[in-house]
């Protein structure tokens, strides 16, 4: 019996188309993985709109895109560090002094000061010092994304509870309000300001060499240090958008209910976090994208939009919420789950 | 008067007793420590717990509020400080807390506040933030010697008079079930009292937020035109009620003629988003606590009526009540139930009665000279049984 004839070899060659066969599944599944979102996302709005015709209204798509501004913008930003697989849990914090900042700034009930657009600049500014001062302690001190942001959350809230001046403030500079109550096609300027970020943020991504190298420190860190890329760079900068974006996002909120406030960014961390996630990106970083989190993040809000229309009890809200998570993550992530299992 | 003897024992048999008594006493404490139960051990006799003067020079005055940021209970810090300054106590006499609503957080800071401090030399005020922690803040207090005034959160069974050893001074609430009643009807009469509302709610399992929806109820009840097409919770978040509006704006469009809430905050939140979708002034809403922003809402004509209630008065007269206690000008055990869990008096505001809350409120008011004459002055009843 020569070598190609045993069973040794017939195993070989079975092994061989197997890997074949699942090769090929390999490739539907990614392509699944990666359109998966997005399908679930028109098989829900398809299904609600049969169950429930009032929320295939042309208003209430406006509401729903106009709801999803803000978490567009945190989730965003958060998608940059994510990629890199740290974590940013700061940006409840970052958004409420970044309100509290910038309502006292603008014309307002509190005090007689009026800066305008330079009263945004310095909420912005604050964001982006609260980002870099996420990444610095960070990457330069070797210290875990997760314990260092969820620090700085704390250090928001509680500047921002120093710095609320007793009366809520109300914002009365007209042109600021016309952030959230202006609008193009029924669409806030919000709306469209987070669009602008979300393309910005691809093209980063895509084209730039800075957003390779983000995309590409979640797996291979070790390398690229290897190499001589000033990873902590890349890293600090990636922390820095993501702090600004949440200010932005602080500074929309307050446009949006006319006033500072310091639970401005009251939950919007955790369904940030899930619209990244169940759009595809990996928590351990190097796969998934901004284009992935907005289809997670228009999941979430029609998901929301869906219970209310569909009149769940508000008590099991929560529950339906998390089941969905559960389900959404478990079919567009299943191939991937032994690289997630890392993140215990 | 002589001390009633009992009667004559054999000094062996009393000898064999005391020992008995003593082992017993011995062998309970250890049970009771195993078990938990070390509070009943605490002597009964009001005379032992807090029953020592404070020391007005170096009294610490904590507040335990649910959160620095609401203004609310910026007005009730400050109506503690004024009362404090009146007294001629130092600013830094008076340490607020915040307990973010969560109980457990609040009683952790003030037992490590009062770890570090002299027994039987502080009062506290707070809003245990639920009833489930209303005990272990009367229990810290009692381990402590410290006087207490407990505002909105007090489960059904355990009152100041019964629980605490004497060093429970008060529990202070309002009657939110009768004011909330009062803010729907006005509500529903912007519309003529036909049409639909949706309801904003507090945390779902707050006491305080079931008051308020049940006022809304009360009221519903009594006008049967009115619908209430949806009741969800936002927490007492302005941006969560402000996101939930104007969903429920894209879900009911014309069907909705006002937007109830259970809080100021929720309130505005609703407004902005009635703003948004260019109803504002035509459906209104309503809100409930007072706030300055609310009030101006109200003037505007974005609010239909806001329930009010006087946060600086109350954080005031809790200092004032728990002080005099303290040191020894009243004497608790002279005084009512009612005068020890009471309701202050609310205050339905609308347009017609706005401006007299938008002026800057009298502090000079709120001394204690104005207020010790009688603490009960508004009062508006005994607190219900969970209030």
């Amino acid at each position: 019996m020569d070598a190609a004839t045993s069973p040794d070899h017939e195993a070989t060659r079975a092994d061989i188309k197997r890997d074949g066969v699942s090769s090929a599944r390999g490739t539907l599944a990614r392509r699944l993985e990666n359109v998966g979102p997005l399908l679930i996302l028109a098989l829900m709005c398809v299904v609600l709109s049969v169950i429930e015709p009032r929320f295939a209204t042309l208003g209430n798509l406006q509401t729903v895109l106009n709801e999803a501004a803000i978490p567009l913008v945190v989730a965003s930003g958060l998608t940059l560090v994510v990629l890199m697989g740290s974590i940013d849990l700061s940006a409840e914090g970052v958004m409420a002094s970044c309100s509290i900042v910038v309502s006292l700034l603008v014309l307002n009930s509190s005090n007689s000061l009026d800066l305008g657009v330079a009263g945004i600049l310095v909420a912005l500014i604050l964001g982006a010092l609260f980002g870099f001062a996420n990444g610095f302690i960070h990457a330069r001190f070797a210290l875990p994304s997760l314990m260092v942001t969820l620090g700085t959350w704390f250090v928001g809230l509680g500047l921002a509870s120093y710095l609320f001046p007793g009366r809520q403030p109300a914002i009365q500079d007209a042109g600021f309000r016309e952030l959230a109550l202006g609008k193009v096609l029924g669409l806030s300027y919000m709306f469209w300001i987070a669009i602008v970020i979300v393309i910005a943020l691809v093209l980063m991504l895509r084209f730039t060499h800075f957003g390779r190298m983000i995309t590409a420190m979640g797996p291979g860190q070790a390398q690229l240090i290897i190499a001589g890329v000033p990873v902590n760079r890349y890293r600090i900068g990636a922390f820095t958008i993501c702090g600004t974006l949440a200010g932005l996002a602080g500074i929309m909120t307050t446009a949006q209910i006319g006033a500072g406030s310091a639970t401005a960014g009251a939950d919007q961390l955790f369904p940030a976090v899930s619209a990244v996630v169940i759009g595809g990106t990996l928590l351990t970083g190097g796969r998934g994208g901004i284009l992935q989190t907005v289809v997670g993040v228009l999941l979430l809000a029609v998901i929301s939009s869906g219970l209310l229309f569909l009149g769940v009890n508000p008590y099991v809200q929560q529950a339906v919420i998390g089941i969905a998570l559960i389900g959404i993550v478990a079919a567009t992530t299943w191939r991937a789950r032994r690289k997630l299992a890392v993140v215990k | 008067m002589p001390k009633t003897k009992g009667p004559t024992l054999n000094p062996t048999i009393r000898k064999s007793r005391k020992r008995a008594l003593a082992l017993a006493s011995v062998v309970t404490a250890a049970i009771l420590t195993v078990t938990g139960c070390t509070s009943t051990l605490t002597p009964t006799d009001p005379s032992a717990s807090c029953s020592t003067p404070i020391d007005p020079k170096t009294v610490k005055i904590y507040v335990g509020v649910g959160a620095f940021a609401s203004p609310y209970f910026a007005d009730v810090i400050k109506g503690v400080q004024t009362m404090a300054k009146s007294l001629g106590l130092e600013d830094s006499q008076v340490i607020p807390y915040e307990s973010n609503f969560d109980g457990q957080q609040l009683v952790n800071s003030l037992g490590s506040a009062l770890s570090s401090d002299e027994p039987g030399n502080a009062i506290i005020l707070a809003d245990p933030a639920s009833p489930a922690f209303t005990k272990p803040l009367v229990e810290l207090a009692q381990e402590n010697d410290a006087r207490l005034v407990t505002w909105w959160n007090r489960p059904a069974e355990i009152h100041p008079w019964d629980t605490g050893d004497g060093c429970w001074v008060a529990h202070q609430s309002y009657d939110m079930v009768a004011v909330s009643k009062q803010v729907s009807q006005v509500l529903f009469d912007s519309f003529g009292a036909e049409g639909g509302i949706v309801a904003i709610g507090g945390v779902p399992d707050n006491p305080t937020a079931k008051d308020r929806l049940a006022g809304l109820q009360e009221a519903l009840a009594e006008n049967p035109g009115v619908t209430l097409l949806d009741s969800q919770p936002a927490n007492w978040d302005q941006t969560a009620s402000q996101t939930l509006t104007a969903q429920l704006i894209g879900k009911y469009g014309t069907e909705l003629k006002g937007v109830w809430n259970a809080n100021d905050a929720m309130g505005l939140g609703s407004v902005e988003a009635l703003r948004g979708a260019g109803l504002a002034g035509v459906v209104l809403a309503t809100g409930m606590d007072g706030s300055p922003n609310a009030f101006e809402a109200l003037a505007q004509g974005d609010f239909a009526a806001v329930g009010s209630y006087d946060g600086l008065y109350q954080g005031a007269l809790s200092l004032a009540l728990a002080y005099s206690v303290a040191v020894g000008e009243t004497d608790l055990a002279s005084l009512s139930e009612t005068q020890r869990a009471f309701y202050l008096e609310t205050s339905l505001v609308t347009s017609t009665n706005v401006d007299g809350f938008l002026v800057a409120p009298d502090l000079g008011a709120l001394s204690y000279d104005a207020i010790k004459g009688d603490f009960w002055a508004k009062v508006s009843g005994p607190v219900r049984v969970d209030g």
